[in-house]
C-alpha cells in the first residue's frame, strides 16, 4: 500500500482508535494516520485545508468518521465536508454502531460514501478494514484535484 | 095538515109569480100585480113551513139521534135492533130525514139556530152547520138483498155450540170464498189455520162464557187456499130467556196490517240495529279518536305545527309538559321565542329557510319556563296548498339533552381513551427506543471489552499463567454472552416494529430460504427439515416472519437429542377466513406442561448453558412477532416426544386478487 495513503480518523473513543489502528496495522494497510478526538477540532482541521499555506500532505485521502462525537456531531462534520466544493471529493467512511435502517439511510443521505459498522468482533472488523482500504486505495483513487487558489 | 096546504098555496103563488115574470117581463103595469103575488106567496110559505117544522121536530130528532149513535159505532152501523119490523122502517125514516134536512137547509138558518134542541141532532147536523151551507149527506142505502148484513163488513152469525155459520155477509163470503150454504156446513174452526186452531177454540169458548171477545187474531185458510190473518170480534147474542142465540162475529182482514206491522217491526228492528251499529261505530270512532288523540298528545315527542311566520299553530301536550308554558302562551307565538335569552335565532329557528324538498332539520336550544334549557332536534316537513305555497310546517322536536350529555360523556371518555392509547403507544415506542438505545450503548463498552481481552490474550498470552489465561477466557466468554443478550434484546425491540408495509408472504419461499440459511446446521446435526403439504401465503413483514420460523426451526433442532432431529412445518388448517395457523413440529426433548406458557417469556431458560446454548430470547421474539401481526403463538408438547408450536398469521387480503396473475404494464 502507498505509504502516503493518509487517513483522517475522527473518533473520541480511545479504545476504538486503538482498535482501528490495530486493524489497519494487522491488515497491512500502508498508511499515515491522523487522529482527532474532538468534533470541533476536526472541523477546524478540515476548514484549514483550504488555506494554500497549509501543506498538501495534511490533506486526507480518506476520512473515517465516528458519528457519535461530543460537541460538534459527526453528521455535522459530514454535512460540512459534503457541502464544501473542495472537500467533498474526499471519501468519507462513517463508523457506526447503529444497525438501524433509518440511521444508515440518514448517513447516506448526508453524503457518506460508505459506512462501517463497528463490530464487536475484532477479526471481522479487521477484514472489513482490509476490504475497504484496498477498495479505496487501489480501485477508487481520488480524481486529481487542484487546491483553490488564493 | 093546514100548514101543508099553506105551503102548497105559497108554492103555487110562487110558481104563478115566476110564470108571470117569464111571460110579462118588460111590462110596467103588470109588474105591480106580480109584486103582490110574490109577497102573498112568500107569506103563505113562511107560515106553513114553521108549522111543519114544529110538528116533525121531536120524532125526527129521536130518529136522528139513534142513527147517529149507530153511526158512531164503526162497523156496527146498520146493525139491526132486536125488534123485527123496525128494520123495515129504517129506509123510510131515512127518506124522511133526508127530506127534512133538505127542507131545513133551504130555510134561513137563523131561526133554527135559536132552537137548542135542534142543535143536538148529531154529526149530520154538525156537519151541516159547520159547513155553513147544506149539502145532502152521502149515505149509502143499505141493500137488503143479502138479508140484514152490510156488503162492506164481514159479519156473520155462528152457532154457539157448533160454531157453524148461520149467516154471513156478502163481503165475508167473498173474502172467505165459500157460499153461505157451504159455510153453513163448516165450523169456524175448520177454516182456522191448524196451528191457531187450539187457541181459537179456547178463546172462543172463553168469549162465549164472558159474552164477548175482542181482538182475536188468527190465521185462516180461505177457499182459495190463501192464508190470511183476520181479527175476530165476537159478541154473544141472547134471547129473551137469556139463552144464547148465536155468536155475532165481525171479521177484519188484518193480513196487510199484520204484514205492515211485521214490516214495521222489522224496519224498527233494522233501524234499531242500524242505530246500535251506528252507536257502536261512533263509540269505536270515539275510541279511535281518543287513541289517536292520545298518541298525538302524549307521544314521547313534541309535535307541533308552525305557520309560515314561524309561529306555533298547534302543539301537543308533551310539548306543553316539556316546555312548561301553557298552551295559550305558545300558540300564535314564534317558535324562536323559546330560544334562551341572548341566543340569536338561526334561519332554521325562524323557519325562514326551507330547502326545496320542504324538509326541515335542525338542532336548537329551547328555554323551559323554569329557566332550564334543553337541546332539541327538530325535524319538520312543509305542508303545501294546492298552489304549492307552504301552508304550515308539521314538526316534531325531540329532547336530546340526555343524549347530548351522554354524547359529551362518551366524547370525554373517547378522548381519554385516545389519550391513553396515544400514551400507551408512546410508552411502547419509548420502551422500544429505550431497549434499542440501551442495547446499543451497552455494545460500545462491550466491544472494547471483547477487543481488548482478545488483544490481551494474543499479545500477552505467553506471559500469563494458566489462571491468568482462564480469567481472560472467562472475560471473553462473559463478553460474548453479554453481546448475545444485547443482540437478542435488539432483535426483540425490532421484532415489535413491523410497521413496515405488509405484503403477501409465501411461506413456502420463506421456508426454502430458511433451509438454505440453516443448511450448515442441518447438515452437521444430520437433521431434516420437512414441509408438510403446500404452505399458505400470509400477510405480513417477510423478514420478521422469516425470523419467527427460523427461531422455531432452530429451537427444534437445538433442543433435540435424537440422532436424526426432525422438524416439520405445515399448515394446521385455516382457523377462519382471516387467519391461518402454521405448525412447527419437532421430535426434540419436549417441554414440561408447567412451562408451556413460560417458554415465551424473555430470557426464560429451562436448561443450563452447559446443556443448551442460548439466551432465552428466541421464543419471546417469536411471540412478539406473532403479536405484531395480530396473531398468537402457543405450544403443545410432551416431554421426550417433542413439541409442536402453533402460530396464527393473517391471510392476505382478497385471496382471490392475490392469485391473479401479475399484469405487466405496457411500456
Amino acid at each position: 500500500m502507498h505509504p502516503d495513503f493518509h487517513i483522517l480518523l475522527i473518533d473520541d473513543s480511545h479504545p476504538d482508535v486503538k482498535i482501528i489502528e490495530r486493524a489497519l496495522h494487522e491488515a497491512n494497510v500502508q498508511h499515515r494516520l491522523t487522529v482527532i478526538h474532538d468534533g470541533r477540532r476536526a472541523l477546524e482541521y478540515l476548514q484549514r485545508l483550504r488555506d494554500p499555506a497549509v501543506p498538501a500532505d495534511r490533506e486526507p485521502d480518506l476520512i473515517l468518521l465516528d458519528l457519535n462525537l461530543p460537541g460538534v456531531d459527526g453528521s455535522q462534520i459530514l454535512a460540512e465536508v459534503k457541502a464544501d466544493l473542495y472537500l467533498k471529493a474526499i471519501p468519507v467512511v462513517v463508523l457506526t454502531t447503529s444497525r438501524r435502517d433509518e440511521d444508515i439511510l440518514a448517513t447516506y443521505q448526508a453524503g457518506a460514501n460508505t459506512y462501517i459498522q463497528k463490530p464487536a468482533e475484532f477479526p471481522r472488523f479487521r477484514e472489513l478494514v482490509v476490504t475497504l482500504s484496498s477498495y479505496w486505495h487501489q480501485t477508487a483513487l481520488r480524481a486529481p484535484r487542484d487546491r483553490p487558489k488564493g | 095538515m093546514a100548514s101543508s096546504l099553506l105551503i102548497l098555496g105559497g108554492m103555487a103563488g110562487m110558481i104563478l109569480s115566476v110564470g108571470l115574470l117569464s111571460t110579462t117581463a118588460g111590462r110596467s103595469l103588470p109588474g105591480l100585480v106580480v109584486g103582490f103575488g110574490m109577497v102573498a106567496a112568500g107569506v103563505g110559505m113562511a107560515i106553513g113551513q114553521a108549522r111543519e117544522s114544529a110538528r116533525w121536530a121531536v120524532p125526527v130528532r129521536d130518529l136522528a139521534r139513534n142513527l147517529a149513535a149507530f153511526n158512531d159505532r164503526p162497523g156496527e152501523s146498520w146493525d139491526l135492533p132486536s125488534t123485527p119490523g123496525l128494520a123495515e122502517l129504517i129506509p123510510p125514516i131515512y127518506d124522511l130525514q133526508t127530506r127534512y134536512l133538505s127542507l131545513r137547509g133551504r130555510d134561513d138558518s137563523t131561526d133554527l139556530a135559536d132552537s137548542g134542541e135542534m142543535r143536538q141532532v148529531g154529526p149530520l147536523d154538525a156537519r151541516m152547520t159547520r159547513s155553513g151551507s147544506y149539502e145532502p149527506p152521502i149515505i149509502e142505502r143499505p141493500t137488503l138483498g143479502t138479508g140484514e148484513f152490510s156488503t162492506v163488513d164481514m159479519i156473520s152469525r155462528l152457532h154457539p155450540r157448533t160454531l157453524r155459520w148461520l149467516e154471513s155477509s156478502q163481503s165475508e163470503r167473498d173474502f172467505l170464498g165459500w157460499s153461505l150454504a157451504q159455510l153453513q156446513d163448516k165450523s169456524f174452526l175448520d177454516i182456522v189455520h191448524a196451528d191457531d186452531r187450539k187457541l181459537a177454540k179456547q178463546q172462543l169458548r172463553a168469549a162465549i162464557e164472558r159474552g164477548e171477545g175482542h181482538g182475536l187474531i188468527y190465521r185462516i185458510i180461505t177457499a182459495r187456499g190463501e192464508t190470511r190473518a183476520v181479527e175476530l170480534n165476537v159478541g154473544v147474542r141472547y134471547g129473551a130467556d137469556r139463552r144464547v142465540l148465536h155468536l155475532r162475529c165481525h171479521l177484519t182482514d188484518v193480513t196487510a196490517k199484520l204484514r205492515d206491522e211485521t214490516e214495521l217491526r222489522r224496519r224498527t228492528l233494522e233501524l234499531t240495529q242500524a242505530n246500535d251499529e251506528l252507536r257502536r261505530a261512533n263509540r269505536a270512532l270515539e275510541e279511535l279518536k281518543d287513541r289517536y288523540s292520545d298518541l298525538y298528545e302524549n307521544a314521547p315527542a313534541m309535535y307541533f305545527t308552525v305557520d309560515r311566520q314561524g309561529q306555533f299553530q298547534e302543539c301537543n301536550d308533551t310539548l306543553v309538559r316539556t316546555i312548561g308554558h301553557p298552551k295559550w302562551e305558545l300558540l300564535g307565538r314564534p317558535v324562536a321565542r323559546l330560544l334562551p335569552e341572548g341566543r340569536r335565532p338561526t334561519p332554521a329557528d325562524l323557519f325562514a329557510e326551507v330547502p326545496r324538498d320542504g324538509s326541515i332539520e335542525f338542532e336548537s336550544v329551547w328555554s323551559k319556563r323554569d329557566g332550564q334549557t334543553i337541546d332539541v332536534w327538530v325535524t319538520g316537513t312543509a305542508v303545501a296548498n294546492a298552489d304549492g305555497k307552504v301552508r304550515h310546517y308539521r314538526c316534531v322536536a325531540q329532547d336530546i339533552t340526555a343524549r347530548r350529555i351522554l354524547e359529551a360523556e362518551l366524547q370525554v371518555k373517547n378522548d381519554r381513551l385516545a389519550l391513553a392509547n396515544a400514551e400507551l403507544s408512546r410508552k411502547n415506542k419509548e420502551l422500544d427506543e429505550f431497549t434499542y438505545v440501551v442495547s446499543h450503548d451497552l455494545q460500545e463498552p462491550l466491544r472494547t471489552l471483547i477487543a481488548f481481552s482478545d488483544f490481551l490474550m494474543r499479545d500477552q498470552g505467553d506471559r500469563l499463567d494458566d489462571a491468568g489465561k482462564e480469567y481472560v477466557r472467562y472475560l471473553v466468554e462473559a463478553s460474548r454472552r453479554l453481546r448475545a443478550l444485547i443482540q437478542d434484546l435488539l432483535s426483540l425491540s425490532r421484532a415489535g416494529k413491523v410497521t413496515a408495509e405488509f405484503a403477501r408472504v409465501d411461506l413456502g419461499e420463506v421456508v426454502d430460504v430458511l433451509k438454505s440459511d440453516l443448511s450448515e446446521l442441518i447438515r452437521t446435526r444430520n437433521a431434516e427439515v420437512r414441509v408438510l403439504g403446500p404452505l399458505p401465503a400470509v400477510w405480513g413483514d417477510r423478514d420478521r416472519i422469516g425470523q419467527l420460523l427460523a427461531n422455531l426451526v432452530v429451537n427444534g433442532l437445538k433442543y433435540n437429542k435424537k440422532p436424526e432431529p426432525r422438524v416439520e412445518i405445515g399448515a394446521a388448517g385455516p382457523s377462519d377466513g382471516r387467519m391461518v395457523t402454521i405448525s412447527v413440529r419437532d421430535n426434540g426433548i419436549g417441554i414440561e406442561p408447567q412451562f408451556h406458557a413460560k417458554v415465551f417469556q424473555l430470557f426464560r431458560r429451562l436448561h443450563t448453558r452447559e446443556e443448551y446454548e442460548g439466551t432465552g430470547a428466541g421464543l419471546a421474539i417469536c411471540q412478539k412477532i406473532a403479536q405484531a401481526h395480530g396473531g398468537r403463538i402457543w405450544v403443545e408438547s410432551t416431554p421426550d416426544r417433542g413439541s409442536t408450536f402453533f402460530v396464527t398469521l393473517p391471510t392476505p387480503p382478497g385471496a382471490v386478487a392475490a392469485k391473479r396473475p401479475e399484469v405487466l404494464h405496457a411500456p
